[in-house]
């Protein structure tokens, strides 16, 4: 939208009931544990499961980041409020494909929905996650976690 | 996390884009960590020619810079 920013970029979708998977327990990580209510903070550790990258482990680097510029097919489109995430681990925390994994806080709780990423920066220059926070999602979407 | 030192780094990110010198291609300004404090976290496509006109406080907030090239959807 023009001169407004964007706050989120998500969907929902229903999993076809021939793929076997449990929502609510994250393979390598555990149960799911709700909805994070408290504010996220900076130096946070957080995990995720994604379908690129499996689990991987990271600290929240940046809360509150304004004038996230994010390159899509129809062209740059500038994200305000967002979650920045750098992996702990060697590795990066997120590549390509692993859009739309729910990040987990150090309680499994969901705080934040994985969107886009960069290929440099962070900690151990294998670049950032960006996320946009849970709340705006469930309350955009009008929707739930379940355990909350 | 102190919360005045919160509110430091939030005013310090409104200041920030009247302190930023011309041609520098900014990709993300949050609010990060400088050792337990909180800190003003810049993202910039590529390091500028000139990295000594960056800021490196802002009213008493540190300036981390970042240089993440290019961010795309994943």
């Amino acid at each position: 939208m023009p001169n407004r920013a964007n706050l989120l970029d998500a969907a929902i979708a229903t999993v076809t009931k021939s793929i076997d998977v449990d929502p609510l327990n994250y393979q390598g990580i555990g149960k799911l544990g709700g909805v994070r209510a408290a504010p996220l903070v900076p130096g946070m550790e957080v995990s995720k499961v994604g379908r690129t990258t499996g689990v991987t482990h990271g600290r929240i680097s940046a809360i509150e980041v304004d004038k996230v510029v994010i390159e899509y097919d129809l062209g740059s489109l500038s994200f305000d409020n967002q979650v920045e995430i750098e992996s702990t681990g060697t590795g990066a925390f997120s590549a390509v494909g692993d859009s739309g994994s729910l990040i987990l806080d150090d309680e499994n709780r969901g705080c934040a929905l994985l969107f886009a990423g960069s290929e440099t920066g962070g900690g151990n220059g294998r670049g950032l996650t960006y996320a946009n926070p849970i709340a705006i999602i469930l309350k955009r979407l009008a929707i739930d976690l379940q355990g909350n | 996390m102190d919360e005045k030192k919160l509110e430091a780094a939030r005013r310090a990110k409104a200041r920030f884009s009247t302190l930023m010198p011309e041609g520098v291609d900014v990709v993300g300004v949050g609010i990060g960590l400088s050792g337990s404090d909180p800190a003003l976290k810049v993202n910039l496509r590529s390091a500028p020619k000139d990295q000594s006109a960056l800021p490196k406080a802002i009213d008493g907030v540190p300036v981390l810079y970042d240089y993440v090239g290019k961010i795309t959807k994943r």
